[in-house]
């Protein structure tokens, strides 16, 4: 399989305003120089906490943030660098899944109306043959056809999001990020929309990049998985390789927060200290030298490379 | 035969999954849309009293029993009329000599009568009684008196019959009303839109020019253009229209400020959506409601303005009447007390206008938005 995407170098930094009497223009380093390649039909994950640059990751790959620098090569053209009409243009290929359904679908607007909007804008169909497309997406989803007429107040949290995926499926997209796509459903709701996910995998050759904080969700749905801390990425392999075997403390400390079902289970954690550091000031060398149980002299002054711990096993680390 | 074997019925299913387009067609809409206004009855009602106050105003000619500028000739006798009193004029001999008086019979009330000097006596029953034995009325061909009723809102201080002129008047007022408030809204909301949607700059240099704009005192401006050349009411309806715009892209603005961010918009974006569709799609249609809002509010506004011109003298230009002048007109505590109906029915008028505006504003966003259909 050969990559469909390939990200080097890419940084969001959000400007401040700059303040009186500061000499240098202070910015929130959201996304700080993050390199990796998805390949075609993969699902990259990514985890980390709040504020880690997760979405504005996300957002900056199909342009919703226009990144600051660095290269989104997609299918062998650097999206970061298409004028605004050619990305228009693009955007059939590459789509988003918002997190939060009751806000990601226009209140005034049939759901016919949502879904068939994509087809609208870059196909030329009669009205018929757009809202047959539309009814087999709907059938795709798992939503009825006569379910087009209705407005998105009508639907519950777990069918909007099916019609928000309808419409990012709507122009057989390749490449689709998944922002916090189940993270607002109910627990079973979620198990229902991730498998709704791999099952359009299946039948579409889609690529995802799927982004959570829920290790657990992210373990099931990922072929490889991705974790980033204040802009940066700290560790990048597969799935159960990530599990088994976490490298970075940073990653080591996330999974055993998660939590298991087994009240007699005792183990050791490594529990962290402090909170995140301000994305505007990181902490210099290695970003999470400050809460690292591990942490050296070296961490402080040198940031760490991300480098090939073992085949497939990136991570950004001093010890390794 | 048995009640609870209910089943759906099959047509229902069949006109749901039938129906051609999977969204409705523009007449769809409003059909949808009317249905949901219907349901409101105060809507209903506003509309219905501005479809009556437009028609009398369109047929204003034919239905007002006096001219606008009144019959000098007829109305000298009736000053500050009040309203149902029949009047009629008599011919007495009296004192050796002949004399013309006018007669007011209130319908409850003291009834006096008028000699040609305007002095006023007090009609006791034995006037009354040889004005109608001895008098001779001045007469029509079939020998009735010749009256100069109705007038059932009085007549004003010189005279003229106050319910031709509120009829006259609502032209005017109905008109000032409707466009200045139509170029506002115009203006207003592609302004607005410009500045929340491209914001940064342009929206800085854009709602600056509208600061200073709102920092001109709107009244001392109509005051200048109106002094300059004769005043007019198209003068004062462009003005109002050009100056009334500024709240109305603010709140424009910050709708588009606080939709932008919505995520439905970014979604829009994300599928490659232009400006244009974003704008006219997807914020517009959910920024309505304070449109709406301010745009009734603002016909209330625009009435009330041309009064403020028409009591200096600047707004419509005598004997044109407008309701903003006859409120004006009739403003002093004295003329309150003894000719009450001269403010109150302009006054009425005016607040039955804004305020059926006003319901009518209100039915009208709630049936555009789709989320309160069933409420």
């Amino acid at each position: 399989m050969s990559d469909l995407i390939e990200i080097s170098h890419l940084k969001k930094h959000f400007p401040l305003k700059r303040e009186w009497f500061v000499r240098e223009q202070l910015s929130v380093k959201a996304v700080d120089d993050v390199s990796f390649s998805i390949k075609s039909g993969e699902t990259l994950g990514v985890v980390g906490e709040s504020g880690c640059g997760k979405s504005t990751l996300g957002r900056a790959i199909i342009r919703l943030h226009e990144p600051t620098s660095g290269s989104v090569v997609f299918d062998g053209v650097d999206v970061a660098k298409l004028s605004k009409e050619e990305m228009r243009v693009k955007r059939k290929d590459m789509q988003l899944i918002f997190q939060d359904p009751f806000s990601s679908l226009n209140p005034r607007q049939t759901v016919g109306t949502i879904i068939g909007e994509p087809l609208e804008i870059h196909l030329k169909l009669t009205a018929a043959e757009r809202k047959a497309r539309v009814e087999e997406l709907l059938k795709l989803v798992g939503l009825s056809p006569y379910h087009l007429r209705r407005y998105p107040h009508e639907f519950s949290g777990g069918q909007r999001q099916r019609i928000s995926i309808a419409r990012a499926m709507a122009l057989n997209p390749r490449f689709v990020v998944c922002d916090e796509s189940v993270s607002a459903l109910d627990v079973s709701i979620q198990a229902q929309v991730i498998n709704l996910f791999m099952d359009l995998q299946e039948k579409l050759g889609l690529t995802y990049l799927f982004i959570s904080h829920d290790l657990s969700v992210v373990k099931h749905i990922s072929d490889r998985i991705m974790v980033m801390y204040l802009g940066k990425t700290m560790e990048l392999a597969g799935s159960d390789e990530l599990f088994a075997n976490p490298l970075h403390p940073y990653t080591q400390a996330l999974l055993q927060a998660v939590p298991v079902a087994d009240p007699h289970r005792k183990v050791e954690r490594l529990l962290l200290v402090g909170d995140v550091p301000s994305p505007i000031n990181p902490p210099s060398g290695c970003v999470f030298h400050t809460r690292c149980p591990k942490a050296m002299d070296r961490c402080k002054a040198e940031v760490p490379e991300f480098k090939e711990a073992s085949l497939g096993h990136w991570t950004a680390c001093h010890l390794y | 035969m048995s009640k609870h074997s209910a089943s759906v019925p099959s047509s229902a299913v069949a006109e749901l999954s039938e129906s051609t387009e999977y969204s409705d067609t523009f007449g769809k809409k409003v059909g949808v849309i009317w249905r949901r206004f219907s349901k409101n009855a105060l809507a209903v009602a506003g509309l219905f009293i501005l479809v009556i106050l437009y028609t009398l105003a369109v047929f204003a000619p034919l239905i007002a029993p006096y001219p606008e500028a009144g019959d000098p000739n007829a109305d000298i006798f009736m000053i500050d009329l009040p309203p149902n009193t029949a009047s009629y004029r008599v011919i007495l001999f009296d004192d050796e000599d002949f004399k013309s008086y006018v007669v007011f019979e209130p319908v409850r009330g003291q009834a006096y009568y008028r000699d040609v000097d305007q002095n006023r006596y007090p009609a006791d029953a034995a006037f009354l009684a040889k004005a109608k034995a001895g008098g001779s009325y001045l007469q029509d061909e079939q020998g009735n008196p010749v009256l100069f009723t109705p007038n059932f809102m009085g007549r004003d201080e010189l005279g003229r019959d106050v319910f031709s002129r509120i009829l006259y008047a609502s032209r005017i007022s109905l008109t000032i009303g409707f466009v200045s408030v139509g170029i506002s809204i115009l203006i207003g909301v592609v302004w607005g839109c410009v500045a929340g949607y491209y914001g940064g700059i342009i929206d800085n240099i854009m709602m600056r020019i509208v600061d200073g704009i709102m920092c001109i005192p709107t009244f001392l401006l109509l005051v200048t253009v109106m002094s300059i050349g004769r005043p007019s009411i198209f003068k004062v309806m462009v003005v109002l229209g050009l100056t009334g715009w500024t709240g109305i892209s603010r709140f424009v603005r910050a709708e588009f400020l606080s939709l932008m961010k919505r995520d439905f918009v970014e979604a829009a974006k994300c599928v490659g959506a232009k400006d244009r569709r974003i704008i006219f799609r997807h914020v517009l249609p959910n920024a309505m409601g304070p449109i709406i809002v301010a745009a009734t509010m603002g016909v209330a506004g625009a009435i009330l303005s041309e009064s403020g011109l028409s009591f200096f003298g600047l707004g419509v230009q005598p004997p044109a009447a407008s309701w903003g002048n006859m409120l004006t007109n009739a403003q002093e505590l004295n003329t309150m007390i003894r000719a009450p109906w001269k403010a109150f029915y302009p006054g009425l008028m005016i607040f039955i206008t804004v305020l059926s505006y006003n319901f009518m504003g209100d039915g009208l966003r709630d049936a555009l938005d789709p989320r309160l259909k069933n409420s």
